[in-house]
């Protein structure tokens, strides 16, 4: 597989700023705030529904497939955490014996949020998210080639995401760092996304720097995709 | 002919189940293919807030985590694997929601078992499973299914050797909450799935998981298949966020998929166990999907949930069982409830009673949120 395209919004901005801030090495938690992004029509706000979509539609807006039919492109959405937003206010409403709010019924599976997209643009492969530990990102990788290989898809889209910030996501973030032994979930609302098609990686995958063993295994993989496809389509740019 | 030929034919070897009629298949068995819905006034927690006030919940009370380490180690002994050193793990779960719950109302530190992705370790470290991939999908309703069809394409490309895929739900008051707010639920003491008065669905427990191997590999080492699981196949509706294609395009692309990849012709599939949520919109949609794939040749379609309940995440694979031990059993499980027929429904749904009726090969159904949809082939060993 190779990537297409990528893009990730997190504490360095958008996607162009992504390799200064992974050269500069600091991946503390002291981090600007990550951009806010519309809210996605529809839904009740959520940070994560809202990152989701944006780097997946920046993804797809320089993919044309052609034809009026939806486009055989499936999506993988990864997350070690899922929508939190929506999760908390949930149970907020359910812990003080209130009615959650209509949207929450549909925003209770982060599936929703593909659908949503595999109507913009408009799509018809599979809709798969994945939850798990330091091994996301190459779980979420061997599904896109699953379904590359056995779908007879022109494209996937791997996605990953972790946003919302309240008193569970520390909670959660210290239980799963003892079952894993390592960190899993950054301290701040970042996602990526890439979109592979069939073919031969692009680049060969650079030696790790120095220093990003600090960040959570999910994350440092998925930003190290996305860096290679920067640096890739600047290449490209320029010659 | 079940499969292609140039990819090895996957088997099941085992399965193991918890549901509203407690421990086991042979429960599950019983109750379902008698038509016996297993509904009962919500004990779990408090109903009060809500419309409804009635799932489909075991007199028993396992974690999630407990039900499935429970089912897996059934699925492993049935197979004759009891200690293997390594298996695949995948489960389809959005995660046990009580911790959730009781973080939110008591404080105190955040439960592993209420995050999705922690499932799969912490089953694999219960059944002592030291190696192999572990996959947690939370895609809504197509999750275990789609698991399963993972755990298909791990084993024929040789990835693994031996897979556990399943998945499951224990109903809990976060979905039963978010359910009734969006009005899924049916003011009627049960469901009724294909009639003409069908108003909605009710939660239940359902927890599944399969073993799968290679069919070749089993019949090595003297294990005869319970069935073949021929193919998975998925595909998007990219129509609504939470209302499925009233032509049922997505599922009907998934179901084609199915059929196309496992090399069963549509003719030889003998019974569909549908998704069947008793939702307006749900089921003639998916009998739009089914009219378009088989036409006039359609075969007996009935939905289990009218027993089970939704099972959400663990619908796929919990109805994967039903559906197996249908073609095992040559006998097919009814719609209960069933009251009178829609036009938009399937003609023969089985209504109310069991039928025998030898099979080779069937299906089974499930759509999600998002407009996902699934689709898996079983065929006799």
């Amino acid at each position: 597989m190779r990537v297409r395209h990528s893009h990730a919004v997190g504490p360095w901005g958008q996607s162009p700023d992504l390799p200064g801030w992974l050269a500069a090495g600091d991946f503390g938690p002291d981090q600007p705030a990550t951009p806010e992004l519309p809210n996605l029509i529809g839904f009740a706000k959520s940070p994560f529904l809202n990152l989701t979509r944006h780097t997946m539609a920046e993804c797809l807006a320089g993919w044309h497939p052609g034809g009026d039919q939806p486009a055989a492109l499936g999506i993988v959405l990864a997350s070690v955490l899922g929508d939190l937003t929506s999760a908390d206010q949930a149970s907020r409403s359910v812990a003080a014996g209130e009615v959650p709010v209509p949207m929450l019924f549909y925003q209770s599976v982060p599936v929703s949020v593909l659908g949503r997209l595999s109507i913009e643009f408009p799509l018809s492969g599979p809709l798969i998210c994945l939850s798990g530990g330091p091994e996301l990102c190459e779980s979420a990788l061997e599904c896109a080639e699953s379904m590359l290989a056995d779908d007879g898809l022109e494209a996937v889209l791997v996605g990953y995401t972790e946003a919302g910030q309240d008193r569970w996501r520390p909670a959660a973030a210290r239980t799963l760092a003892e079952l894993w032994g390592q960190p899993v979930v950054p301290d701040w609302d970042c996602a990526v996304s890439l979109l592979l098609e069939p073919g031969p990686p692009a680049t060969a995958a650079p030696a790790e720097p120095a220093g990003r063993d600090q960040l959570p295994a999910p994350l440092r993989d998925f930003l190290g995709m996305a860096e290679q496809s920067q640096i890739s389509e600047q290449v490209g740019a320029s010659t | 002919m079940t499969g292609p030929p140039q990819r090895p034919r996957v088997a099941v070897t085992g399965f193991g189940v918890f549901s509203c009629f407690g421990w086991g298949a042979e429960a599950l068995r019983r109750s379902v293919f008698e038509g016996t819905p297993g509904f009962r006034p919500v004990g779990r927690f408090d109903p009060a807030p809500y419309r409804v006030d009635r799932a489909a919940h075991a007199e028993q009370n396992p974690t999630l985590a407990e039900a499935l380490a429970t089912a897996a180690a059934e699925a492993l002994r049935q197979a004759g694997l009891a200690d293997p050193h390594r298996a695949a793990v995948l489960l389809g779960t959005q995660g046990d929601w009580t911790g959730l719950t009781g973080f939110w109302r008591h404080g105190g530190p955040a439960p592993a078992t209420a995050v999705a992705g922690a499932h799969a370790p912490l089953l694999a470290a219960a059944l002592g499973i030291e190696e192999g991939r572990r996959r947690v999908f939370n895609n809504g309703c197509v999750a275990s299914a789609a698991a399963l069809g993972h755990g298909l394409a791990l084993l024929a490309d040789h990835r693994e050797d031996l897979v556990l895929a399943g998945g499951g739900y224990l109903v809990e008051e976060e979905f039963y909450a978010k359910f009734d707010s969006g009005r899924a639920f049916t003011p009627e003491p049960v469901m009724r799935p294909f009639s003409r008065d069908r108003a909605g669905l009710l939660l239940g427990d359902g927890v599944a998981v399969l073993a799968l191997e290679r069919e070749a590999d089993a019949l090595a080492r003297g294990v005869q298949p319970l069935a073949i699981l021929a193919a998975v196949g998925m595909a998007a509706d990219s129509y609504h966020v939470c209302r499925p294609h009233p032509s049922g395009a997505g599922l009907s692309r998934a179901i084609g998929q199915a059929l196309a990849r496992s090399g069963v012709p549509a003719a030889e599939i003998g019974y569909v166990n549908a998704h069947g949520t008793a939702t307006k919109a749900n089921d003639s949609a998916e009998t739009a999907a089914l009219r378009a794939v088989f036409g006039d040749r359609l075969p007996p379609v009935s939905s289990t949930k009218s027993c089970t309940g939704h099972t959400l995440e663990g619908s796929g694979a919990l109805e994967a069982v039903l559906s197996l031990i249908a073609l095992r059993d040559g006998r097919l499980p009814p719609t209960a409830g069933f009251t009178e027929p829609d036009p938009d429904c399937p003609d023969d749904c089985v209504p109310n009673e069991p039928r025998d009726q030898p099979l080779r090969a069937v299906l089974s159904s499930s759509s999600a949120f998002g407009g996902a949809n699934a689709a898996l082939i079983l065929a006799a060993a």
